[in-house]
C-alpha cells in the first residue's frame, strides 16, 4: 500500500542495504501492468545520465569484485599461521595483509565514489522527472483537473517520483552487486573447495522451501488484513468527519461497537500475518546456522585430515554468508522494483495524457479588445450522450451585463468554462470581438477576461502578492485602490502586518465571505474588458454583498459583464438576464420583462422569497 | 489523567507485561546462541583441528547444531509471542485512541483538524505498533549481539581487544557524528518537501485562476525553485551516507587487519591460537552490523516520538462533561438567559454576546441574520456542544449542565447545515436514531422530507445502499434524507440548520409546509438566511454579531427592527416597494 502520508519521510538510514529483507517482503505489492514497456520507457529516461550511470555500474562491478576477493586475502593471511610449528609464514602474512590493505582501501574510495555519483545521479533523475511532471500539469486541459481527485495527482508528483529514484536507480545498483556477489562467491567456493561447496548448496532448498511455505501460509492473512483495513478506515473517517452527529444523535456506542468488531478481526489476521512473515528472519537465521555448523564440522574434519588449511575454511565461512546474504534480500528487491514500476507507470499515464490544443499557426493576438461575444450555435457535453449546452447562441454588446440563472447543474458555469476555453465546445462558435476564440492566442485571450471564481483559494504569499496575482506589474498604491473598491481593505488593514501579511495555503485566518473580498479585489486589479463573477458573492452575507455590489457596478461600467449567482435578488441590475436549464437558453430579457412573463424566472423568485404569489401579485398585479 | 508520550508505552506495558518481557528474553537467549558459535568455532579449531583429533571436531560440530536448534526454538517463540503482542497492542491502542475521540468533548475535536484525527488513528499507532515490534526483535538483539560480541573477545584475548575496542568508539564516533549531520541536514529536507508539496497543491487547487490569468510560466519558476532547493538539500543529506558509510566499514576493517597482524605477533610469542584470532575477526564484523543496526533503532525511536507525541496529545484532550439529571418532564421548551459563549480556539471574540430568548413548546422559531451573526453556534449550544462561558441555558426549566449529556441530545433532533450520511442504507440511514424504528415512521419521515420520491425510484428504494458520505446522491437529494433523520427521530425539539440551501425553491416551500402541517407538538429551531423560510415561524430572532437585535413576529420585527427590516427590504423589499 503506497503511503498516503506524504509529511514523514524515512530517515535516511547508514547502512545503505535497505531493509528488503524484513517480514514486509510478504505483503502482497501492486504489480505493474506493462513491465516491458515501463522498463524500456525509463531506459530511455536514464540515458539522459548514461556515462554517469556506466559510472555507477563500473563501481558497483568493481566494489563486488573488491568483496569477493577479502575472505580469500584473509583466509590467505590466517594460513600464515603455522598450526603445527606455531610460527608465523612472515612473508605470505605481509604479502597477504598487504593486499587486504590495498582492498579495503580501493573498496573504501570505490564505494565513496559511488555514494557520492548516486546521490546526484537520483537526485538529478527525481528533480528532472517532477520539473517534466509539473510542466506537463500546466499544460492540461481543465478536464482532467475536473475528473481527478487532486490528492491522486498530488501522490504522483511525490510519492510514485520518490519511489522510481529511489528503488529503481538505487536497487538495482543493489541487485547487481548482489548477483555478482552471488555469483562470485560461488565461483570462489568452488575453486577453494568442491565438497564443501556441495554442503553449503544445502541451504538453498531449505530456503527456498522455508520462503514458499511462509509465502503460502502468510498470504491470505495479508490479504485479510488489507481489506478489513479498508474498512476500518471508513468507519473511522466517516466517525470523524461525522462526529457532532454522532454525538448529537447519541450515537457512541453503536459506533464504538461497529469499530470493535472489524478492529478485532483486523487484530486476528495481523497477528497471524506478523507470525507467519515473521518466522523468516529467524528461520533464515537457522539455516545459516546449520550451514555454518555443517561447514565448519565437515571443514574441521577435512583440516584434521589435512586435506584443507584452516585458513581455506575460514575463507570459505565468509564466503558462504557472502552467497547466503543476498538471497534473502533479491525477493525483497524485486517486489519493491516491480511496485516502483507501477508508479512509474502512474507517472506515465499522465505524461502521456491529452494536452490542450496549441495556439494554431498566426494565432489572432488581440489588440486592446472591447469585450463583444457571441455564441453561435454552441453544443457542449461533458459526457458523450448527456448534452449540457445545446445549440446555444446568444450575443452579448460590449459593456453589457448578463446575469445567467438556473438551478445547479444547468450549465452556467459551462458557459463560462467555454467562453475562457477551459473546454472546447462539441460544435458551434465562440466570438469574441468577431473573432473565433479559437483562432486567438491564449495568451491574449487570457487578457480578455478577469474572473472571480466560486471557490476562492489563495496562494502561500503576502496578502498584496494574492491581489497582484491577475497582475503581477501593479504598484502598490494600484493594490490598495483595488483592495478599497472591493471593501477588503478594512480587513486587511486590520491584520498584524496588513498588505505584507503572509497567508499560508489553508488562509484559515480568513472567513470565506473574506476570501471572496480578496479574489474580487484581485480581479478588479486587472483591468479586462470581460469580468466573470461565478457565485463570487455567495458566502459573503447581504450587507456587505449589497455594498461590494456598488463597487462592482462602477467596475462593470464600460465592461462585459457574465456573473452566475444563486440569490436571485443580486442579479436584479443585469441588463440580461439568462435562464439557463434543459441545455438551451429557457427565458432571456430583463428583470421586470421576465417577472411580467410569468415564466420559470418568475417562479424561482417567487419560491426562493418563500412568498404567497398573492403578494407578488400585488406588486406586479395586472 | 495526563500522559506524556512515554507514559502510553507505560500503560500498555503494563496490561502486556508477562508476554513482552518473555519476548525480549527469548530475543535475548536467542542471541546469546548466536553469539556462541565463533567462541565454539575457535575451540574446534584450536583444540581439534590443530591437534588433529577427529573426536572433538565432530563433538563441537554437533554442540554448534544442538545450540542452533535450542537458538531456532528461542527465535520461533519470540516471534510468536512478538507478533501477538505487538498486533494485540496496536488493536487496544487504535480501539482506546478511537474511543478516546469519540468522547472527545467539540473543544478537542476543533482543535485537531479531522484528517490529522484520521491519521493519527491509523498511521501514527500503526508507526508505534511496529516500534513495539521492533522492540522485541532487534531492538534488542543488536545491543545484546554488540555487548556480547564485545565481552567473549575480551575472555577470548585481552590484548587483541584492546584494538576492537578502538576500532569501535571510533566506529561509534563516526556514527554519532554521522547522525548530528544527517539529522540537521534531514529536517532541511522535510521543510522543503513540504514547499514542494506546497507549490503543487496550490497550483491545483487554483488551477483554473492559473489558466484563466495564464500564469504557467510563473507557476513553472516557483515549482522549479522549490524543486532544485529540495533537490540540493537532498543531495547534502544524502552525502552524509556517502562518506560516512564506507569510512566505517573501513574503520571495521582496518581493525580486522590490525587484529590479523597482531595475533601474529602474539602467536609468534605463542601466546594465542589462530581459532581465536578467527574467531576476532568473526566478532569485529558482527559488531559492526550490530552498530548500524543500533542506529535504525534510534532512527525508528525518533521517527516513532512524533507519533507517540501526537496520540498523547490525544489521550490528554479534553472529555465532554455531564450532568446527572436524566428524568426531567418531557417537552421541548427552550430558554437561553443571558448567554454569552467564545469560541476557545477561535479569534476571542464572543460569537454570542448576552443572548436572551425563550421557546415555548410546541412553538416554531426561526433565526435569522448574516453569515457569523453566530446563528450555527446557537444550535451547538443547545446540544452542549460547547459550553457557555457566561449565563444558562434551561431545557423545560433545567439548566442543561445538570442534565446527562445523552438524555439531552436523545430530546433534540437535529438536521445540520452539511448534511451527514453514513455508509449503509437509506433506511438505516433515516432510521439512524434508533435502527427499531418502523418502516412506516420512516417512511412518513421521508414524506415529509420530500425524499420518498426519490428513495422509491433508487434501484432498492429504502435498500438502496449510500456510499461514504452519500457520494452517490446529489447535494440536494443528501439534505433530504438529513432532514428525514432528524423528523424520524420525533424528539422533543427539532433544530433545522439552514438545512434545505440545497434544495429548490419549489421543494424547499414543499418541506416547509409539511413541517408546518405535521409537526404538532414539536418544538422546532429554524434556522436560516433566507427571509421569506423565516417568515413562515411564530416569532424570528435576528442575531447580529452574536446579539439579539429584535425578537417578534414578522410584522412587530418590520415595525422594529431596522436589522430586519434592512434584510428584509435586501431580499424582498425590492421587489414590493421598488
Amino acid at each position: 500500500m503506497a503511503d498516503k502520508n506524504q509529511g514523514y519521510e524515512a530517515m535516511p538510514k547508514l547502512s545503505r542495504m535497505g531493509t528488503t529483507g524484513g517480514p514486509q517482503r510478504f505483503k502482497p505489492r501492486e504489480k505493474p501492468k506493462n513491465t516491458k514497456g515501463t522498463i524500456l520507457r525509463l531506459l530511455s529516461i536514464f540515458t539522459l545520465w548514461r556515462s554517469s550511470l556506466l559510472v555507477a555500474v563500473v563501481l558497483t562491478v568493481l566494489s563486488s569484485a573488491v568483496s569477493v576477493a577479502i575472505p580469500l586475502l584473509i583466509g590467505g593471511a590466517i594460513n600464515a599461521f603455522q598450526l603445527t610449528t606455531h610460527t608465523i609464514n612472515q612473508s605470505l602474512l605481509l604479502t597477504m595483509l598487504t593486499a587486504l590493505l590495498a582492498c579495503y582501501c580501493s573498496g573504501w574510495i570505490i564505494d565513496t565514489a559511488n555514494g557520492v555519483l548516486m546521490a546526484h545521479v537520483t537526485q538529478n533523475l527525481v528533480k528532472y522527472l517532477r520539473t517534466q511532471f509539473f510542466s506537463k500539469l500546466q499544460s492540461l486541459p481543465l478536464r482532467f483537473f475536473d475528473t481527478r481527485a487532486h490528492g491522486d495527482t498530488m501522490s504522483r508528483v511525490t510519492n510514485d517520483v520518490d519511489n522510481i529514484s529511489g528503488t529503481v536507480s538505487q536497487t538495482t545498483t543493489q541487485l547487481i552487486s548482489s548477483v555478482l556477489s552471488i555469483t562470485g562467491s560461488l565461483v570462489m567456493m568452488l575453486l577453494l573447495s568442491p565438497p564443501l561447496t556441495l554442503a553449503a548448496m544445502i541451504s538453498i532448498p531449505l530456503f527456498l522451501i522455508l520462503t514458499r511455505l511462509i509465502t503460502r501460509h502468510s498470504r491470505p492473512y495479508f490479504q485479510g488484513q488489507q481489506k478489513t483495513l479498508g474498512s476500518l478506515n471508513a468507519v473511522i473517517e466517516e466517525s470523524i468527519a461525522g462526529l457532532k452527529m454522532v454525538k448529537a444523535f447519541h450515537r457512541q456506542e453503536s459506533v464504538l461497537d461497529r469499530f470493535r468488531t472489524i478492529n478485532d478481526a483486523l487484530c486476528g489476521y495481523s497477528v497471524k500475518a506478523q507470525i507467519w512473515s515473521g518466522l523468516m528472519m529467524p528461520f533464515m537465521n537457522v539455516i545459516n546456522n546449520i550451514s555454518f555448523a555443517l561447514l565448519s564440522g565437515i571443514g574441521g574434519a577435512l583440516a584434521v585430515n589435512g586435506a584443507i588449511s584452516v585458513g581455506t575454511v575460514v575463507s570459505f565461512l565468509s564466503y558462504s554468508k557472502q552467497f547466503g546474504q543476498p538471497l534473502n534480500s533479491i525477493a525483497g528487491m524485486l517486489n519493491n522494483i516491480q511496485s516502483a514500476l507501477a508508479g512509474a507507470e502512474r507517472i506515465f499515464e499522465i505524461m502521456d495524457a491529452e494536452e490542450e490544443p496549441a495556439d494554431q499557426e498566426g494565432a489572432i493576438e488581440l489588440n486592446s479588445p472591447k469585450g463583444e461575444v457571441e455564441f453561435s450555435n454552441v453544443s457542449f457535453s461533458y459526457q458523450s450522450g448527456i448534452p449540457v449546452l445545446n445549440q446555444i447562441s446568444f450575443h452579448v454588446a460590449p459593456g453589457a451585463a448578463v446575469a445567467l440563472v438556473g438551478e445547479t447543474g444547468a450549465g452556467k458555469t459551462t458557459i463560462v468554462n467555454l467562453l475562457t476555453r477551459f473546454y472546447e465546445p462539441d460544435a458551434g462558435a465562440i466570438l469574441i470581438d468577431r473573432t473565433e476564440i479559437r483562432d486567438i492566442s491564449r495568451h491574449s485571450l487570457h487578457a480578455c477576461f478577469s474572473v472571480v471564481l466560486q471557490d476562492t483559494c489563495l496562494f502561500t504569499g503576502t496578502v498584496s502578492d494574492n491581489i497582484r496575482y491577475s497582475r503581477p506589474e501593479a504598484t502598490d498604491a494600484e493594490v490598495i485602490t483595488a483592495a478599497k473598491s472591493a471593501h477588503a481593505d478594512a480587513f486587511i488593514a486590520r491584520l498584524p502586518k496588513g498588505y505584507d501579511t503572509v497567508i499560508s495555503g489553508s488562509a484559515d485566518q480568513f472567513s470565506q465571505g473574506q476570501l471572496q473580498l480578496l479574489a474580487i479585489a484581485r480581479a478588479i486589479l486587472c483591468d479586462s474588458p470581460i469580468l466573470i463573477l461565478d457565485e463570487a458573492t455567495s458566502s459573503v452575507d447581504t450587507k456587505t454583498e449589497k455594498e461590494i455590489q456598488h463597487a462592482l457596478l462602477s467596475l462593470m461600467k464600460g465592461r462585459t459583464c457574465f456573473f452566475i449567482a444563486h440569490r436571485l435578488s443580486t442579479i436584479r441590475d443585469a441588463d440580461v438576464i439568462m435562464v439557463i436549464g434543459e441545455s438551451s437558453i429557457l427565458e432571456r430579457g430583463t428583470h421586470e420583462e421576465l417577472m411580467a412573463q410569468k415564466g420559470s424566472y418568475y417562479h424561482m423568485v417567487v419560491s426562493q422569497l418563500g412568498l404567497d404569489e398573492s403578494i407578488l401579485n400585488d406588486s406586479y398585479g395586472s | 489523567m495526563n500522559h506524556s508520550s512515554m507514559g502510553i508505552y507505560q500503560i500498555y506495558f503494563n496490561r502486556y507485561r508477562v508476554p513482552f518481557l518473555a519476548a525480549v528474553g527469548c530475543v535475548f537467549l536467542e542471541a546469546l546462541c548466536d553469539l556462541m558459535q565463533p567462541t565454539i568455532m575457535s575451540h574446534m579449531i584450536d583444540e581439534g583441528v590443530r591437534n588433529r583429533d577427529m573426536n572433538t571436531v565432530v563433538h563441537y560440530a554437533l554442540l554448534m547444531l544442538g545450540i542452533t536448534a535450542i537458538g531456532a526454538c528461542f527465535a520461533a517463540a519470540r516471534n510468536i509471542l512478538a507478533g501477538s503482542v505487538s498486533q494485540r497492542f496496536g488493536a487496544a491502542l487504535r480501539y482506546d485512541v478511537f474511543e478516546k475521540v469519540m468522547r472527545f468533548s467539540e473543544t478537542s475535536a476543533d482543535q485537531i483538524e479531522s484528517g490529522s484525527l484520521i491519521t493519527r488513528i491509523t498511521n501514527d499507532t500503526a508507526q508505534i505498533t511496529q516500534l513495539v515490534n521492533g522492540m522485541m526483535r532487534i531492538f534488542v538483539k543488536a545491543p545484546v549481539v554488540c555487548l556480547g560480541s564485545i565481552a567473549l573477545s575480551i575472555v577470548l584475548s585481552p590484548n587483541l581487544s584492546v584494538i576492537l575496542l578502538i576500532a569501535i568508539i571510533i566506529v561509534a564516533a563516526l556514527i554519532i557524528i554521522s547522525m548530528k549531520l544527517s539529522y540537521e541536514r534531514f529536517a532541511k529536507v522535510q521543510y522543503a518537501i513540504d514547499r514542494v508539496n506546497t507549490v503543487v497543491q496550490e497550483s491545483l487547487l487554483n488551477v483554473r485562476l492559473v489558466k484563466a490569468f495564464g500564469r504557467y510560466r510563473d507557476e513553472e519558476e516557483k515549482f522549479a525553485g522549490a524543486n532544485a532547493d529540495l533537490s540540493t538539500k537532498n543531495v547534502s543529506s544524502q552525502l552524509v551516507i556517502a562518506y560516512f558509510s564506507p569510512l566505517m566499514t573501513l574503520t571495521i576493517n582496518l581493525g580486522i587487519a590490525a587484529i590479523i597482524y597482531a595475533g601474529s605477533l602474539l602467536f609468534g610469542g605463542g601466546t594465542i591460537e589462530v581459532g581465536k584470532v578467527s574467531a576476532l575477526v568473526t566478532y569485529m564484523t558482527q559488531i559492526l552490523s550490530s552498530l548500524l543496526m543500533i542506529t535504525n533503532v534510534f532512527n525508528s525511536f525518533v521517527r516513532t516520538k512524533a507519533s507517540s507525541e501526537r496520540i498523547a496529545e490525544i489521550f490528554n484532550s479534553q472529555e465532554e462533561s455531564s450532568g446527572a439529571v436524566r428524568a426531567a418532564r418531557t417537552g421541548g421548551a427552550l430558554e437561553f438567559s443571558d448567554v454569552t459563549f467564545a469560541y476557545p480556539h477561535g479569534s476571542g471574540l464572543p460569537a454570542i454576546r448576552h443572548l436572551s430568548f425563550k421557546l415555548k413548546q410546541g412553538e416554531t422559531v426561526a433565526i435569522i441574520g448574516p453569515t457569523g451573526a453566530g446563528k450555527s453556534t446557537v444550535a451547538w449550544l443547545c446540544l452542549r456542544f460547547y459550553d457557555a462561558v457566561q449565563g444558562t441555558i434551561y431545557f423545560n426549566d433545567v439548566d442543561i449542565k445538570e442534565l446527562d449529556i445523552n438524555f439531552l441530545r436523545d430530546q433534540i433532533a437535529l438536521a445540520p447545515q452539511k448534511s451527514m450520511l453514513f455508509h449503509g442504507t437509506v433506511f438505516e440511514n433515516i432510521a439512524w436514531s434508533d435502527p427499531d424504528i418502523a418502516k412506516d415512521a420512516a417512511s412518513l419521515a421521508a414524506r415529509m422530507a420530500q425524499a420518498e420520491d426519490f428513495i422509491l425510484n433508487m434501484p432498492e428504494g429504502y435498500d438502496s445502499l449510500l456510499g461514504q458520505g452519500g457520494a452517490n446522491l446529489s447535494g440536494g437529494q443528501k439534505q433530504r434524507i438529513s432532514i428525514a433523520r432528524a423528523l424520524a427521530k420525533q424528539a422533543s425539539l427539532l433544530i433545522l440548520d439552514d438545512c434545505m440551501s440545497a434544495l429548490d425553491s419549489i421543494t424547499e416551500a414543499k418541506v416547509r409546509q409539511a413541517l408546518m402541517h405535521g409537526a404538532g407538538g414539536q418544538t422546532t429551531l429554524l434556522i436560516t438566511q433566507r427571509i421569506g423560510t423565516a417568515m413562515s415561524a411564530d416569532r424570528i430572532l435576528v442575531l447580529d454579531n452574536g446579539e439579539n437585535v429584535g425578537f417578534g413576529s414578522h410584522e412587530e420585527l418590520l415595525g422594529s427592527c431596522r436589522a430586519y427590516r434592512e434584510l428584509y427590504a435586501s431580499q424582498i423589499g425590492g421587489d414590493l416597494h421598488g
